[in-house]
């Protein structure tokens, strides 16, 4: 999975600025985040018992099946895949919220 | 100077009940350059190691992941108890890097548990989901160096370096 020496294994590093990759892919799932805690009653509300996926900054799309959803997702090009939001089930009756708030 | 890394409370996957209270996660960047994959962790206090959920290894690893034989593995594998089902797991080095607020990242590898996934491969539409919707757990073996700060009332999830950490 990666190459690391031995005396880095298990220890916690600073390793300085993010790569520009890692920073993209972030920001874009900060966006998505960001867009489904603005939206998450509506969303609720609309989809229920289903899952969501949220990308782009707030495009949604809905399925009873969360592995289509993933085959969605893998089309995607690397940032946009990276960040985008991979939701709970929709519960139902709604959630209350006013912890987001 | 000690880093923060904020997470947030949101509803547990899967199958979050309405009642249920919101569940801490924060977000992780796993992999190499090469294949980063963004994760969302849920903060786990009574899991030892971390562990990568199937859905969020098959998008680190494809393939490679659902084709695994667990069963041949000969090192860093047994049956182990996950929940109340005896599973096993694979532990992998696996880099796992955190982001603060500035754009510091502070960065830790260690070997990350990648579950068996039941059935071994993804489900079909109308198949039981086995236990593919698993979030992916941040164990203890992280938690260890970072102080967690958590609060519903107001909503906050933190993970700050604690001073001890190498």
């Amino acid at each position: 999975m990666t190459r690391s020496t031995d005396a880095e294994i298990g220890k916690l590093r600073h390793t300085g600025p993010a790569s520009e990759q890692a920073l993209a892919v972030r920001a874009e799932h900060d966006r998505n985040l960001e867009f489904f805690l603005a939206h998450q009653g509506e969303l609720f509300a609309k989809h229920p018992k289903q899952f969501l996926l949220i990308h782009s900054g707030g495009e949604v799309v809905a399925s009873p099946n969360p592995f289509e959803l993933d085959d969605l997702r893998k089309t995607f090009d690397d940032v946009t895949r990276g960040g985008a939001l991979l939701e709970v089930e929709i519960p139902t009756p709604m959630i209350a919220t006013p912890f987001f708030r | 100077m000690s880093r923060r890394f904020k997470g947030l409370l949101r509803p547990h996957r899967p199958h979050h009940h309405a009642d249920a209270p919101l569940a801490p996660y924060v977000n992780v960047i796993v992999g190499d350059p090469d294949k980063l994959s963004s994760v969302d962790f849920l903060i786990d206090t009574g899991t030892d190691f971390t562990i990568l959920g199937p859905r969020d290894a098959n998008d680190l690893l494809g393939d490679a992941y659902t084709t695994y034989d667990f069963r041949g593995a000969t090192s860093g594998i047994g049956p182990i108890t996950i929940g109340e089902s005896d599973t096993r797991l694979v532990r992998s080095l696996t880099q796992l890097q955190f982001i603060d607020d500035d754009g510091e990242s502070s960065t830790i590898v260690i070997p990350v548990g990648f579950v068996q996934p039941i059935p071994a491969k993804r489900p079909k539409e109308g198949q039981e989901h086995g236990n593919w919707l698993m979030p992916s757990l941040l164990g203890r073996d992280v938690l260890q160096h970072f102080d967690l700060r958590l609060s519903y009332h107001p909503p906050s999830v933190v993970l700050e370096e604690a001073s001890m950490s190498g």
